[in-house]
């Protein structure tokens, strides 16, 4: 598959991008160089390496602004905005749950949202769980699977995966999720995700009522082709989780950069750190147009 | 088992586990006991009972819009559509469990009904007064129509006071107001006296068939345009 916003004849910005990313002259970011994986580091094969997510133009009331963004597979993708809100809102419009006044998706390769699209290749996990809380763990992961289509077979087999993953202690497994609180409630709403085996995550601000240790761990979800973006309001709690991160400001995306980049800047991996960094890229975005040829 | 089965289950069974479905089922059962159980001419019961229906099918509304509001609200519907459920799908297992729910309730408000007015000096005509209550049954679900498509654009406790109004307007104004039969519920107030009750039964019908058609159509877009 080839990733389709981003032929390889497109320019593009002139620093050099994260490998992979690809964000359109209109969004006016700066990009930086660095290399997610050694895998995809050849010249030859960063060209061709697909897109699992691609926003373009998006537009959505004042939250969105023209906001482009490509996002290669496998990456894993921390999405801060200002206002905090925006993230939020593009994570929603990019997992079907809002609708975009403007502009198009395309998740691994297909702007279909049903499940003959790429509705069944996109887990979404948001603040609140969604589930029906009367209902127990299992009943919930069963309904999930049986919305997937899944044989029972199968869908066993996934639900035990998700578990052991999300370690929901078998007492509770059987009892309805309003008994075991927001905790398993959480833990519940990641395992449900996780039933579709999802090509795409798309986690906004998850896992809030789980301790940060714990949380951590389950959000660290093993799988090379698994891409991950995750829109936060507190960068700092998301350490280890991405590899990069995107800077959404009035609504468009103004830095794409690896999160080490953030370190050799002296920069925190927190909301204002981020915000320095794009000021920074800007200027020196600035200073390059500047210079003579 | 497709999606719109199972999401009609889990509708059934919110609605079960909220108390949801006993309310809407004693608004009917109640209905059909207040007539049954009360003594009184037949134009009195006839008329207890269209005033008890008419009440339980504003209940109906107020359910079905506060169902689908807080549906939307608790993001249960988005849980959904994340799961490549069609957002119309999810509207359709809502209208089939209230519908399922609400054709009970007329099915017992019926009996009773029919218990109440099968008398031997009364000759109503079994098929004129199923017929009626048929129409009935197209009615109320005309108005839990309206009642998800206020909850597809309203909060729960305004979508469900809104759905409650509306339909209470709907059906006194047209009965009250408008000159002949308007509702089947006014058909069935003056069942004993009307000449042809099948035919006025039948148009009835197909008038509210007609409305709940419209009516879940634009709830259909409406829930395509707004906010899981």
């Amino acid at each position: 598959m080839i990733w389709p916003n981003a032929p390889p004849r497109q320019p593009r910005a002139s620093i050099g991008a994260p490998t992979g990313f690809w964000m359109p002259a209109t969004g006016g970011a700066s990009l930086t160089s660095s290399t997610p994986d050694a895998l995809w580091s050849a010249p030859s094969l960063r060209a061709l390496r697909p897109a699992a997510v691609s926003w373009t133009d998006l537009r959505r009331g004042r939250e969105l602004d023209r906001c482009s963004l490509s996002v290669p597979v496998g990456a894993r993708l921390l999405l801060v905005s200002e206002p905090e809100t925006t993230a939020s809102a593009l994570l929603r419009v990019l997992a079907g749950l809002s609708r975009a006044d403007d502009g198009q998706v395309r998740i691994a390769g297909s702007s279909d949202p049903t499940a003959a699209g790429w509705g069944e290749r996109v887990a979404y996990l948001g603040p609140e769980s969604g589930l029906r809380t009367w209902m127990t763990p299992i009943e919930t992961l069963h309904l999930a699977g049986e919305l997937l289509g899944l044989s029972h077979d199968e869908r066993r087999r996934r639900i035990e995966r998700a578990i052991a993953w999300t370690g929901i202690p078998p007492a509770l497994a059987a009892r309805s999720i309003s008994r075991g609180g927001t905790d398993l409630e959480q833990r519940t709403g990641l395992a449900a995700a996780l039933i579709a085996e999802p090509e795409v995550l798309l986690l906004d601000e998850p896992l809030r009522a789980i301790e940060a240790r714990e949380r951590s761990r389950l959000l660290r979800i093993t799988g090379r082709r698994l891409t991950v973006v995750l829109a936060s309001r507190h960068p700092a709690s998301e350490i280890g989780l991405a590899a990069h991160v995107a800077f959404v400001r009035n609504g468009r995306v103004e830095l794409i950069a690896a999160v080490g980049d953030l370190e050799r800047a002296n920069l925190p991996l927190s909301h204002g750190g981020i915000a320095a960094l794009a000021d920074m890229r800007a200027m020196q975005r600035q200073a390059h147009r500047a210079a003579p040829a | 088992m497709s999606q719109t089965t199972i999401v009609t289950g889990l509708a059934v069974r919110e609605l079960w586990i909220s108390f949801r479905l006993l309310l809407l089922l004693a608004a009917y059962v109640g209905a059909g006991a207040a007539a049954a159980l009360l003594p009184a001419s037949l134009p009195a019961i006839l008329v207890r009972l269209a005033v008890g229906v008419s009440m339980a099918m504003v209940a109906g509304a107020a359910v079905a819009a506060w169902s689908l509001s807080r549906d939307r609200l608790l993001g249960r519907a988005g849980w959904l559509a994340t799961r490549s459920v069609p957002r119309g799908t999810i509207l359709a297992g809502w209208f089939v469990a209230l519908a399922a729910v609400s054709g009970l309730g007329l099915i017992a408000v019926g009996l009773l009904g029919w218990l109440a007015v099968a008398t031997p000096v009364s000759r109503l005509d079994p098929v004129a007064f199923a017929a009626t209550c048929g129409a009935i049954g197209c009615s109320s679900l005309a108005l839990l129509a309206l009642g998800l498509l206020l909850g597809t654009l309203l909060r729960p406790p305004a979508a469900a006071m809104g759905a409650a109004v509306a339909s209470a307007l709907i059906i006194s104004v047209a009965w009250l107001a408008l000159p002949g039969i308007a509702t089947p519920v006014e058909a069935l107030m003056q069942l004993a006296r009307l000449p042809v009750p099948i035919s006025v039964a039948a148009q009835g019908s197909g008038a509210s068939l007609a409305a709940a058609a419209v009516l879940v159509l634009v709830a259909r877009v409406a829930l395509e345009r707004v906010d899981l």
